[in-house]
């Protein structure tokens, strides 16, 4: 089953007088449960894709469906509302919040949510144990390192339990041990909820092989 | 997210960068301080009014009909006829009146510094109680009905201080004539302590104003016709006279009040400006320092409006804490200028009052809304891609 669907999109970012095509009439489909890894020289539009499938932009034409809805052409604030219940997302450098401590960064996409303390704190302290962070949940970003904090980035995608999960290069800033460490944590199937889809960006062939579909980029447009 | 979840947010956001915050939150502090200090001189005054209302004097004041009544403080220029008082004599048990009492006001000095007002009643036949019921001397003797003529006085608490005079004193008008202190009165409430009375015929000498007076006072039998009586006066001495009851000089003072407190707010309104721009100075860099954390925060699905209110709310904790703060340090400053002007003046001029402290903290808000305005537009407005870089 497809659950997020690309169809026809293309990005064009305007860049001075001229303008740079990211993404050329790109079409792509994403199976429910299954990992997937986007591979492809740098520039070549990966990121792109990921922000367009992951509704934190829009194309300039074409579009994206989840779950058989358009979010295309969704306001803004539903579009927020969609990511929050629907999405989780991993960066390449972390992206944690720096003014709240692990626990409270893990906890802050179930706030917004409106989840009620108590239940936060239990889901966050769960979570937390789970990517081998139990004793970490009182440290500031800053206190924690690079391994660490990716670890509660991936704690903090998953607090909301998410249907689909992208990671941007997510062991792009870690040594090689830390960030085989990283990626069993993604791609191990977590009790609750088998039905997650992996959209994992990498240079790394090794992590490339874990998936179950490599999807390769070249110059905006799919690579046969 | 709840309110407590906001807040926190919106604290931890301040305290990122604590002496930013603290400096700027001292700046609303000085500009709400200064506001509440310059306004409550008004308040005080305002409540001076209501205090001292039955001191300022008779039920009705008689002037000419072209003259000011709001230079209660100044020196009008005696310009009523003596005559006058034989007309309302005549009226006398047609409308309740049971005393008319012709009266000279000059001041001396200015009324906020070293300054007192004299005052002549033609005490042959009139005692300063019948004008004054509270008045009590604390020393020597009222002026006697004999002493019409005579150069004598009976001076007011305050006025004693400020013109330092003491019984037996002579209290010196012009290179000739000398008024003699036969009695001191003790202090009361307010305008009469800065007073001291002469008779009204020695005055007119003195002044050379003989056959004028400042005004003529009506005492009636029942005060509450004073509206009623006046009106009818206003009437029947249309163009020529005018009839004002108490109420009509508060009204009148309360006005140049106003107008006093619209200026002082004019001046503490560029402080709060200042302050304002502080704010939204500060608000604005933490909005770009965290561009990053705000598009994090997108990413994540909180929706622009949460961005726009946890700026928002950043903004009006500064500006609330500071208007707190403000208030705080505003009735310090009162206490100093109560206690700096403590001998000139027997009332406490600087005054906070509820609605003072209300209408501060009401200031401070508006400013925090508006200081937060446009640094909230600009991080809900953000571009999720952009603000979170290049990976
Ligand atoms: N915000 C942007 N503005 C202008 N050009 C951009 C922007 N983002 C990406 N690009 C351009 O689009 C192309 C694809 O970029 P990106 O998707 O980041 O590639 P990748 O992630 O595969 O390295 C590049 O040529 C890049 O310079
Ligand atoms: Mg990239």
């Amino acid at each position: 089953m497809i659950i997020l669907q690309a169809t026809d999109i293309s990005k064009v970012y305007p860049s001075g007088e001229s303008s740079v095509t990211a993404l050329n009439h790109l079409s792509i489909g994403f199976e429910a449960g299954k990992i997937t890894a986007i591979v492809g020289p740098s520039g070549s539009g990966k990121s792109t894709l990921l922000n367009l499938l992951a509704g934190f932009d829009r194309p300039s034409s074409g579009s994206v469906s989840h779950q058989g809805i358009d979010i295309t052409g969704m306001p803004e604030t539903n579009l927020a509302s969609y990511r929050l219940a629907h999405f989780g997302f991993i960066f390449q450098n972390y992206n944690l919040v720096s003014i709240l401590n692990a626990q409270e960064n893990v906890e802050l996409p179930l706030s917004l949510a409106s989840v009620p303390k108590a239940k936060r704190n239990s889901i966050s302290s769960e979570i937390l144990k789970r990517v081998g962070l139990g004793k970490r949940t009182t440290h500031y970003p800053n206190q924690l390192s690079g391994g660490e904090q990716q670890r509660v980035a991936i704690a903090r995608a998953l607090a909301t339990n998410p249907s689909v999960l992208f990671a941007d290069e997510p062991t792009g800033n870690l040594d090689t041990t830390t960030g085989t460490g990283i990626l069993e944590l993604l791609t191990e199937p977590m009790e609750g909820s088998q039905n997650r889809t992996l959209i994992l960006i990498t240079h790394d062939m090794e992590v490339a092989a874990r998936a179950n579909q490599i999807v390769r980029i070249r110059d905006g447009k799919l690579e046969a | 997210m709840n309110f407590a979840d906001l807040s926190n947010l919106a604290l931890r956001g301040l305290m990122r960068r604590p002496v930013r915050t603290f400096l700027t939150i001292l700046g609303i502090v000085v500009a709400v301080a200064s506001m509440v200090v310059f306004l409550s001189l008004g308040e005080g005054f305002r409540r001076a009014l209501g205090d001292q209302i039955g001191n300022i004097g008779p039920d009705i004041q008689i002037q000419l009909a072209g003259s000011d009544s709001s230079s209660v403080f100044g020196s009008p220029i005696p310009d009523v006829p003596v005559e006058n008082v034989a007309r309302f004599e005549t009226l006398k048990t047609e409308l309740g009146i049971r005393q008319v009492i012709p009266y000279l006001l000059t001041a001396r000095g200015n009324f906020s510094g070293s300054g007192y007002v004299i005052l002549a009643y033609p005490f042959e036949n009139t005692k300063l109680t019948d004008v004054y019921p509270n008045m009590k001397l604390s020393a020597g003797r009222w002026v006697l009905p004999t002493e019409a003529n005579e150069k004598v006085a009976v001076v007011g608490a305050q006025a004693a201080k400020t013109a330092k005079l003491g019984l037996g004193d002579e209290l010196r008008l012009s290179r000739t004539d000398r008024y003699k202190v036969v009695g001191l009165l003790e202090k009361g409430e307010g305008f009469t302590d800065s007073a001291i009375f002469l008779p009204f015929q020695s005055l007119s000498k003195t002044l050379a104003v003989q056959g004028k007076a400042t005004g003529i006072a009506l005492k009636l039998n029942d005060a509450s016709d004073a509206r009623a009586v006046a009106n009818d006066l206003n009437k029947r001495f249309e163009g020529e006279l005018k009839a004002q009851t108490q109420g009509d000089v508060v009204q009148v003072l309360d006005r140049a009040i106003a107008i006093g407190d619209a200026f002082r707010f004019g001046i503490s309104l560029i402080a709060l400006i200042v302050g304002g721009l502080a704010v939204a100075n500060t608000v604005m860099m933490g909005v770009y320092e965290r561009t990053k954390e705000f598009g994090v925060i997108r990413a994540i699905g909180a929706k622009p409006s949460f961005v726009f209110q946890l700026v928002v709310w950043e903004s009006l904790l500064m500006a609330l804490l500071g208007g707190v703060g403000g208030i705080f340090v505003g009735w310090l400053g009162t206490l100093a200028v109560n206690f700096a002007v403590r001998d000139l003046i027997s009332v406490e001029i600087a005054q906070i009052t509820f609605r003072l402290a209300g209408l501060a903290i009401g200031v401070a808000t508006v400013l925090g809304l508006l200081s937060g305005l446009l640094p909230a537009r600009t991080a809900s407005r953000l571009v999720i891609t952009q603000a979170l870089g290049r990976n």
